[in-house]
């Protein structure tokens, strides 16, 4: 009971420091359990996945939460685009609750937040072709006619820094970081405002993981997006981020801005992670 | 080339592996690579994915199917040429002189077999025990392995175990002969980060501990820089570089070790920690071994092209008693 308490006094506390822009999306007391059962018996434990979350991300800004797996990273990510019903707690976004709206409403927020997930080769479809799997959001909204959609897809894969010409190839054709860019487009074309991207650098060499944190900086710049990284890699959330949020077992221990967490992290976990990163001897 | 003064463990020479996929053209996914393992030596086998890492360390154990493979060249291990033996022959070194360590210690564990057990059958395999011993060679295996509650572990079946106790029984059934080498494919790429630096700990302490030479691949040079004494920089199937750890950080020659160096992400040391800072990259993607076109491999992505560079390929050129390196601005 006291570490819940401690943690929501060090969120409040960070919540004063932190909040300058207007906060675009903001969770609450967020919760989320599981049942696990154990083979062939009836007994059910309880597995608590996320502990009184609490956040806010401000507008243009990106937040990256950081933790091992099993933190409850993912959880978090699907709870905040509504795939997951949080078992308590509160989301706004835009000053609106996510966890009650009208069928429409969630649909225009369908819109709004979008998620690229870590493995492209398995988010992509192998039997469409480049240009119908960025388009699917267009049909699934029901968004202009067949070549006004396909039109806007390329744009969107242009954006992305595909060539249009690749259009017709099965995502099966392109290497692992054209397909992250692939599933990238698909999460852009309806020009969301709120990107959730889960793990989405991480199965990526480092030449194209520069690349895309190039890319992502460029489109958050160019179409004001607000993006929250999920990412267990603490070298790429310190170059991309502006304020991080630590997570351990359900709960953030430490959150602050990215310069603050790198150069004077509270947390004795935070520590421990931030001296695992391996680095590069020569250049220090 | 040899730079080191301890004997030559490993040996390869003009090792060249060929994909004959049905129907399509053969591929060169490996191109002539020269190198040498000293015994007790940690070399490190660095380059992007598709680049013939893997296939590379697939062709040391000969563990490439031979119906869609061709390999050529030489392996020599001790006094042992790797290319002539048979399967059987093959079976008695795989394990005992020689061992892989896969990416996913997930999918190299049997899921319903007890670790322990899973350790003593390597030991079984190659060693003329009962049974018993084997279990306790491989109990003490464990304790030698920093395992906080040993037993337990060595009871366990795999999914009660998290990713780095998995990847440690991994590590215990690679090491359990005793092996001269050991080859270590992306061992700590699926590992969250702390757990990955307790791992690279582990090797360091197995390297000096046990006088194992490794061969360590991986993407990046961060990790590298931890555990190996050698780098071979691979691109397009070819070693495009080679040198001592320390001599390739402080002077890459190569372009494309450059770039890799300079992707490496870093927060400074002295509060020059800058966010959203446009990073450097190598421009373009890794090339389609398939079609690959005239001169080198690397020309379309690299910053210093010359006019010859699409010529024809470099050749090597030993620039340092301790550095080759496989490029025209040295002369190649």
């Amino acid at each position: 009971m006291k570490s819940r308490r401690e943690s929501a006094v060090s969120n409040m506390a960070a919540d004063d420091k932190l909040q300058t822009g207007e906060p675009l999306v903001r969770v609450r007391g967020l919760c989320k359990r599981y049942a696990q059962g154990r083979w062939l018996t009836r007994k059910k434990f309880l597995v608590e996945a996320l502990s009184h979350v609490g956040l806010s991300i401000r507008a243009r800004s990106t937040l990256a939460v950081v933790g091992e797996s099993g933190a409850g990273k993912s959880t978090l990510a699907r709870c905040l685009a509504r795939l997951e019903e949080p078992s308590s707690g509160e989301i706004w976004y835009e000053g609106k609750s996510l966890l009650d709206l009208s069928s429409q409403e969630r649909f225009w927020v369908r819109r709004q937040i979008q998620l690229v997930f870590q493995d492209p080769t398995t988010a992509l479809d192998p039997r469409l072709s480049a240009v119908e799997i960025v388009a699917e959001p267009l049909v699934i909204h029901g968004e202009g006619s067949k070549r006004d959609r396909r039109q806007r897809a390329l744009t969107a894969m242009e954006q992305t820094g595909l060539s249009p010409q690749w259009g017709d190839k099965s995502p099966l054709e392109f290497s692992g970081g054209q397909r992250q860019r692939l599933a990238l487009a698909r999460a852009l074309v309806l020009g969301p405002k709120f990107l959730i991207l889960d793990e989405a650098l991480a199965g990526l060499d480092l030449s194209m993981q520069a690349q895309m944190v190039n890319l992502l900086l460029g489109i958050q710049a160019s179409q004001a997006l607000t993006y929250l990284c999920i990412s267990h890699d603490l070298a790429l959330v310190s170059n991309i981020a502006d304020e991080v949020a630590v997570m351990r077992q359900g709960r953030i221990i430490e959150w602050s801005r990215t310069s603050e967490l790198f150069n004077n992290p509270r947390h004795p976990y935070t520590q421990q992670l931030i001296a695992s990163v391996p680095r590069l001897e020569s250049t220090a | 080339m040899e730079q080191s003064s301890r004997d030559p463990l490993l040996q390869v020479r003009g090792l060249t592996v060929r994909y004959r996929p049905e129907g399509g053209t053969e591929v060169a996914a490996v191109n002539q690579a020269d190198f040498t393992i000293a015994s007790g030596e940690a070399v490190g086998l660095l380059g992007e994915s598709g680049c013939g890492k893997t296939t590379l360390a697939l062709s040391l154990l000969r563990l490439l199917p031979t119906t869609i493979c061709d390999v050529r060249g030489s392996i020599l291990l001790g006094e042992t040429e790797l290319m002539g033996l048979g399967e059987s022959q093959l079976r008695q070194l795989r394990g005992a002189t020689i061992s892989i360590i896969f990416q996913e210690p997930e999918i190299a564990l049997n899921p319903v077999m007890r670790v322990g057990d899973q350790i003593a059958e390597v030991i079984r395999a190659h060693r003329p025990w009962r049974k018993r011993r084997c279990l306790d060679e491989a109990g003490a295996l464990l304790d030698q392995l920093h395992f906080i509650d040993a037993n337990r572990i060595f009871n366990a079946y795999p999914h009660q175990l998290s990713g780095g106790q998995r990847q440690r029984a991994v590590i215990a059934q690679a090491i359990a002969c005793k092996p001269a080498l050991v080859i270590a494919d992306e061992p700590t790429t699926a590992l969250d980060p702390t757990v990955q630096s307790e791992v690279l700990t582990l090797f360091i302490d197995l390297k000096e501990r046990f006088q194992i030479a490794f061969l360590f691949i991986s993407h990046n040079p961060a990790i590298l820089a931890k555990v190996v004494d050698r780098i071979l920089v691979m691109y397009a199937g070819r070693i495009v570089e080679e040198a001592d750890t320390t001599q390739i950080l402080r002077r890459p020659l190569h372009p494309y070790t450059t770039g890799l160096m300079r992707c490496v992400l870093e927060w400074g040391d002295e509060g020059a920690f800058r966010p959203r800072r446009v990073l450097p990259t190598i421009p373009g993607s890794p090339p389609d071994p398939a079609n690959l076109m005239q001169g080198c491999p690397f020309e379309p992505r690299c910053p210093e092209r010359m006019e010859v560079c699409t010529a024809r390929e470099p050749q090597e050129v030993q620039v340092e008693i301790s550095q080759r390196v496989r490029c025209f601005k040295y002369g190649g």
